[in-house]
C-alpha cells in the first residue's frame, strides 16, 4: 500500500491537544522504549509507565493501539511511538513484529476486508427487498413530481405576483409533501425558492428561474433512463436520493494529491452543524467541496484549517461535474505554512470554466472561484466589485466586505470564494503567502 | 409580444395566454414534447433561459480603484494576540451593565471584555505594535467611546486609511481625507441622516471647528428639536470661547434639551460670560462667619439677586432633574458653575471646615451635589474624599425618594478623581467590611477607582478573597450568612499582571452544596478564567 511520508508535523497534527503533543514529544526517546521495531508495514514497542504498556502503529494510515488507559486518542504514548518513527526512520531497529503487533494488524486486515465487503455487498443481502423498496420509493417519488407539476404549473397560472401575499406555510405545505414522497432534495430547494420572494427588487425573475430549473430536473428525471450515468447519479441526487460514504468510496473517483483547504465556514442549519470546506488540488488543481455535519455537540472529522494542505485521497460523489467529496482515511493534514492559490485565474477564464461546468451539469448553482491578482473596489454602500488589471470585474455579494479591503490595502491580491452566477462570496485572501480567511463562522 | 417574465408574473390565467411563442434556441426544446401545457413550456423555457443566462455570464468593466494604503512602521502584534483580541472584540458590547455583570460574573460579559479589551490594547499600543490588518474592521466598529481612545494608537495607517471609506469609522480616520475631508463632511452635513450628520459635525469639529458651526448655524431653524440638541452637544469637540456667542444664543432655544446642552457646555468654558455670571452668583450665595472657630455657612437666597439679568436663561434644568425650579436648584447649578477653589478664597476656610459647615445646613443636598458636579466638571478631585463619605452615609439612611439617583451618579465620578493611592488606602479600610452599606461602598471604590489596581493591593486583595474561601471549605456559605465572592468580576479586570500568578493559584473552594457556594465557585471561576485571558495576552507580547 502506497503511504505518504511519515512526517514529524503530520503526526503532531493528530494529537488531540497541546499539552499530548508537548508530552509525546518528550517520551519520544529511544531509551524510554523497550523492544522497538519497524518494519515496512507498522512500528512498535513497550513504554513503561505506571506499567508496562504495548504500542503499535501502522505507518500507512498511523491507526495505532496502546494498552494505556487514556481517554485522549491519540495517547501520548502511540504519537510518541509515531513521532519516534519520522524521527528516526530507518535508524529504528527492523525486526519482525512480536505476536502482539501481528495479530493487532491481522485484526485490521479483517476489518477492512470486512467493511470493503459490506460497502461492495451493501446492495447483496436481500436484493429483491432492495429492489421492492427501490421500486416503491420510485413510485413515490413519481407521486411527489406529479404534485410538484401540478404545483408549479398553478402559480404560473396564478401570476407570481400572487406569491406577494403567500405565507410561508404557502411553500412548506409543499416541500412537506416531497419529503412524505421521499425527494428531500427538491423539498430543500421548494423551500429556497420561497425565501427568495421579497428579498430583492427583481425576485419575481428569480422565482421564475428557479421554478424553471425545477421543471427541468423534473423533466430530466422523467426520462432519466436517455442521460449518461454521471448525469443520472447528478438528478438523483438532486431529487433526494443520497449515498453512503461507503458507496461514494466505491462508485466515486479517487484522487490523490496535496490538497490546500482554500476555505470553510461552519454555520447551523435545521439543527445540526454544517461545516463546508472547499479545497483545491495542488497538482491536479481539482476543487473538492466537503460538507460535514454534527450534531449534539459532535466534533467534525478533521480536516485542517484554510490555509492548511492535507495529503491524501478524495473520493468524489458520482457526477457529471463532479465537487463534493469526502476525505479518504488516512489522510495526513500538515501544520505546515499556508501554500499559494495555485488555481488562480482571470476573471474571463473563471467565467468560461462556469459555461463548461454547466454544459456538463445544469443544475449547478455555487461555483468554486479562485481568481488571481485582483483589486476589490468599493463603488459605494453595499456595491463592491474585485477588479483585474485589465479592467474586468466581477460584482462582490450583497453586503460590505471591509475585512477583504483591510488586507489588500488597495493592492491586487489572489482571491477565492463562491460565484452563485450574480455575484462573488469572497472567502479567503492571499498575501504575501499568507491566507486570510474573510468569512466569520455563524 | 410580452415577455416571459411579464406574462409569468401577470399569471396565464390572467393574460388569456393559450400559446407560447419562444424563440431560439429555447423552441428547440419543445419539439419533442409537444403535449405540454403553456404552463409547463413557459417553465422549461424559464429555466433554460436561466441556466443559459448563468453559463453566459459576462464580466464588467471597472476602471475606478481604491487609493493605495501608505506603508506602516508599526509591526503588527503576536497572532496568538491578535487571536484573543478577535475574541474579545466579538464580545463586547456598547455599555458597562455592571449589575448585570454581578448576577451573572461571565467571562463572556461584554463589561469585562471592554475592560480586557482595552487594557489589552493599551499593552500594544506602549510595545509600539499595532492590529493586523484583518482585523481592523472589527476594531473600527467598535462603539464604546473608551475603547475607541485605546483602539486609535494601535490602527497603524492601515486603520486610518480604511476608516477614511466610512463615514462611521471617521473617528479614527486621519483628518481631513476621503470622508473625512472637510468638503465632503459639509455635504453629508446636508443631506445625511442624522447619525451621519453628528458625525460629520464632530469630525468637522476636529478640523476646522469655526467652519463646522457655520454648518450648524446654516441649518439651525429648519432642524428638528432633538437634532439641534445633539448637534449642539457635538460642540464639546474644540470648544472655545468662539462658540460662547453661538452657545449663548441657543440657551434662548425653545427646545429645552437645546437649553440644556447649552448650559451644560458653557459651564464647562472657562472664562465665558455664563462661568461669570455664575461665579459672581456664588460669590453673592453664600458667605460665612466664624464662631468660637466653627465655620457657619449664610445664604442669600434672594431671587432677585440670583437671577440677576439672566436667570431664566441660566438656570435651566431638565424635567427629571433633581431638585427642580428651586432654591436647591439654584444653589446645586451656581456651585456646579463654580470652581471648588474659589470657595476656600470666598469663605476663608479649608475644605474639610466647608463641607463641615455644609452638612450643619438645610442645603447639605445641594451643596454637596453642586460640589460633586464642580468637581467632576472642571477634573478637580481635591475635595473628592471629603464629599465622598457624605454621599455614603446617604446611601446608608432611609430611602431618599427626593434626591434618587446622587448616590449612583456621583460616587463613582468622585472615586474617579481621587489619586489611585488614597482611593486604594479607602478601599483597604473596607476590604474586610462586615456592614451591608460599607460593602456597598466598597465595591462602588473597586468598580470606580483606577485601574490596574496597585500591587499590594492585589496581593492583599487576592489574600482576603483566598482567606474567605478557606473558611468556607468546612463551613459552606449560606445565602444570608454571607454573600456572594467580594467583587471577583471586579478583581479579574483590576488585578496587575505581577498578580497573575497569584490569583491563578489553585483555589480550596466550599463544595457546590448549597446556592451561596455554587455562587462562590462561579465567581472565583470567572475570576480565574478571565485572569488566564489576560495572562495569556500579557504573555503573548514580546
Amino acid at each position: 500500500m502506497d503511504s505518504a511520508p511519515l512526517h514529524v508535523e503530520s503526526v503532531l497534527a493528530l494529537a488531540p491537544d497541546v499539552p499530548a503533543a508537548k508530552v509525546a514529544r518528550t517520551l519520544a526517546r529511544v531509551p524510554s522504549w523497550q523492544l522497538l521495531g519497524m518494519n515496512a508495514h507498522a512500528v512498535w514497542g513497550e513504554f513503561k509507565g505506571s506499567t508496562l504498556y504495548q504500542v503499535r502503529a501502522s505507518i500507512h494510515d498511523l491507526g495505532f493501539k496502546c494498552t494505556c488507559p487514556s481517554h485522549k486518542q491519540p495517547c501520548k504514548h502511540a504519537l510518541a511511538l509515531l513521532l519516534l518513527a519520522a524521527q528516526q526512520g530507518g535508524d529504528l531497529p527492523q525486526a519482525d513484529p512480536p505476536g502482539w503487533v501481528t495479530d493487532w494488524l491481522s485484526q485490521r486486515e479483517k476489518r477492512a476486508a470486512a467493511r470493503q465487503e459490506r460497502a461492495q455487498a451493501s446492495s447483496g443481502p436481500d436484493v429483491k427487498a432492495q429492489a421492492r423498496r427501490a421500486e416503491r420509493r420510485k413510485e413515490q417519488v413519481d407521486v411527489g413530481l406529479d404534485s410538484l407539476e401540478l404545483w408549479s404549473q398553478d402559480i404560473i397560472r396564478q401570476g407570481l405576483a400572487a406569491l406577494g401575499s403567500q405565507r410561508k406555510a404557502f411553500w412548506d405545505a409543499q416541500a412537506a409533501r416531497l419529503v412524505d414522497a421521499q425527494a428531500p432534495a427538491l423539498a430543500a430547494r421548494v423551500r429556497r425558492i420561497g425565501e427568495l420572494v421579497h428579498t430583492s427588487a427583481n425576485w419575481p425573475e428569480r422565482v421564475l428561474a428557479e421554478l424553471g430549473k425545477l421543471t427541468l430536473l423534473v423533466q430530466a428525471y422523467r426520462s432519466i433512463d436517455t442521460l449518461d450515468p454521471p448525469l443520472q447519479a447528478d438528478v438523483r441526487h438532486s431529487i433526494g436520493w443520497t449515498l453512503t460514504k461507503e458507496a461514494v468510496l466505491t462508485q466515486g473517483d479517487h484522487v490523490n494529491d496535496h490538497w490546500l483547504v482554500v476555505s470553510q465556514r461552519t454555520y447551523v442549519e435545521d439543527r445540526l452543524r454544517v461545516r463546508r470546506t472547499w479545497l483545491q488540488g495542488v497538482n491536479t488543481r481539482r476543487d473538492a467541496l466537503e460538507l460535514s455535519y454534527a450534531a449534539n455537540g459532535a466534533t467534525f472529522d478533521k480536516i485542517g484549517k484554510p490555509g492548511q494542505l492535507v495529503w491524501g485521497t478524495m473520493a468524489f460523489w458520482p457526477s457529471a461535474c463532479p465537487q463534493r467529496a469526502l476525505l479518504c482515511d488516512g489522510a495526513i493534514v500538515s501544520s505546515s505554512q499556508p501554500v499559494g492559490l495555485g488555481g488562480a485565474v482571470s476573471v474571463g477564464r473563471f467565467l468560461d470554466q462556469v459555461s463548461l461546468k454547466l454544459s456538463h451539469q445544469p443544475w449547478l448553482d455555487l461555483f468554486p472561484c479562485t481568481l488571481h491578482s485582483v483589486t476589490p473596489v468599493r463603488l459605494g454602500a453595499d456595491r463592491w466589485v474585485i477588479a483585474e488589471t485589465s479592467n474586468q470585474a466581477l460584482p462582490l455579494s450583497k453586503g460590505e466586505h471591509w475585512r477583504l479591503l483591510a488586507v489588500s490595502g488597495g493592492q491586487p491580491l489572489d482571491l477565492a470564494g463562491e460565484w452563485d452566477g450574480t455575484s462573488l462570496a469572497p472567502h479567503a485572501a492571499l498575501i504575501d503567502g499568507a491566507l486570510y480567511r474573510l468569512i466569520e463562522d455563524s | 409580444m410580452p415577455s416571459l417574465l411579464d406574462v409569468a408574473i401577470q399569471g396565464t390565467a390572467q393574460a388569456g395566454v393559450e400559446h407560447l411563442e419562444v424563440p431560439a434556441p429555447l423552441s428547440e426544446l419543445f419539439a419533442p414534447a409537444a403535449m405540454l401545457t403553456v404552463e409547463q413550456r413557459m417553465l422549461i423555457a424559464a429555466g433554460a433561459q436561466a441556466v443559459i443566462q448563468l453559463a453566459g455570464g459576462q464580466s464588467i468593466h471597472c476602471t475606478q480603484r481604491m487609493p493605495i494604503a501608505p506603508p506602516d512602521i508599526l509591526p503588527e502584534c503576536s497572532p496568538v494576540v491578535a487571536q484573543h483580541l478577535h475574541r474579545v472584540l466579538l464580545l463586547v458590547g456598547h455599555g458597562p451593565w455592571v449589575t448585570e455583570c454581578i448576577l451573572s460574573p461571565d467571562a463572556s460579559h461584554p463589561w469585562l471584555s471592554c475592560k480586557v479589551l482595552a487594557e489589552a490594547l493599551g499593552w500594544v499600543s506602549d510595545r509600539s505594535q499595532r492590529l493586523p490588518n484583518w482585523l481592523l474592521p472589527l476594531a473600527l466598529a467598535s462603539k464604546p467611546p473608551q475603547l475607541r481612545r485605546c483602539l486609535r494608537p494601535v490602527l497603524g495607517e492601515r486603520g486610518r486609511w480604511l476608516a477614511s471609506f466610512n463615514l462611521e469609522w471617521t473617528w479614527a480616520a486621519p483628518v481631513g481625507t476621503g470622508a473625512t475631508g472637510i468638503d465632503v463632511l459639509a455635504a453629508v452635513w446636508n443631506t445625511g441622516t442624522t447619525a451621519e450628520r453628528i458625525a460629520a459635525l464632530e469630525a468637522g469639529r476636529s478640523i476646522d471647528a469655526g467652519q463646522a458651526r457655520g454648518w450648524l448655524e446654516s441649518t439651525w431653524h429648519t432642524d428638528p428639536a432633538a437634532l439641534r440638541a445633539k448637534s449642539v452637544a457635538a460642540l464639546a469637540t474644540g470648544l472655545t470661547l468662539a462658540d460662547e456667542d453661538f452657545l449663548e444664543r441657543a440657551l434662548d432655544d425653545r427646545s429645552l434639551e437645546v437649553r440644556v446642552e447649552s448650559a451644560s457646555l458653557l459651564r464647562t468654558l472657562v472664562g465665558s460670560r455664563f462661568s461669570l455670571r455664575m461665579r459672581e452668583r456664588a460669590r453673592l450665595l453664600v458667605s460665612g462667619s466664624h464662631k468660637r472657630g466653627k465655620l457657619v455657612l449664610h445664604f442669600h437666597l434672594d431671587p432677585d439677586v440670583l437671577h440677576m439679568d439672566s436667570a431664566a436663561r441660566d438656570f435651566v434644568r431638565t424635567s427629571n432633574s433633581l431638585t427642580g425650579s428651586s432654591p436647591a436648584g439654584w444653589i446645586q447649578d451656581v456651585l456646579a458653575a463654580t470652581p471648588l477653589a474659589q470657595w476656600e478664597q470666598q469663605l476663608e476656610a479649608t475644605p474639610e471646615a466647608i463641607t463641615q459647615a455644609a452638612c450643619d445646613t438645610d442645603w447639605a443636598d445641594a451643596l454637596f451635589a453642586g460640589w460633586s458636579l464642580s468637581a467632576h466638571v472642571f477634573g478637580d478631585g481635591s475635595w473628592a474624599d471629603l464629599l465622598l463619605p457624605y454621599w455614603w452615609s446617604q446611601a446608608a439612611g432611609p430611602p431618599r425618594t427626593d434626591i434618587l439617583g446622587p448616590e449612583v451618579a456621583f460616587i463613582p465620578a468622585l472615586v474617579r478623581l481621587l489619586p489611585s493611592n488614597a482611593a486604594e488606602r479607602l478601599a483597604l479600610s473596607l476590604l474586610d467590611a462586615q456592614e451591608e452599606a460599607e460593602k456597598r461602598h466598597l465595591r462602588q471604590l473597586l468598580e470606580s477607582m483606577p485601574q490596574p489596581w496597585s500591587e499590594t493591593f492585589g496581593r492583599t486583595y487576592v489574600g482576603m478573597l483566598r482567606a474567605y474561601a478557606r473558611s468556607f471549605v468546612n463551613n459552606p456559605p449560606t445565602i444570608g450568612s454571607t454573600e456572594l465572592p467580594p467583587n471577583t468580576h471586579i478583581a479579574a479586570v483590576a488585578l496587575p499582571p505581577s498578580c497573575f500568578a497569584a490569583a491563578l493559584q489553585p483555589w480550596m473552594l466550599p463544595e457546590a452544596k448549597t446556592m451561596a457556594s455554587i455562587a462562590w465557585r462561579v465567581g472565583v471561576d470567572a475570576l480565574v478564567r478571565i485572569v488566564s485571558i489576560r495572562q495569556s495576552i500579557w504573555e503573548g507580547l514580546p
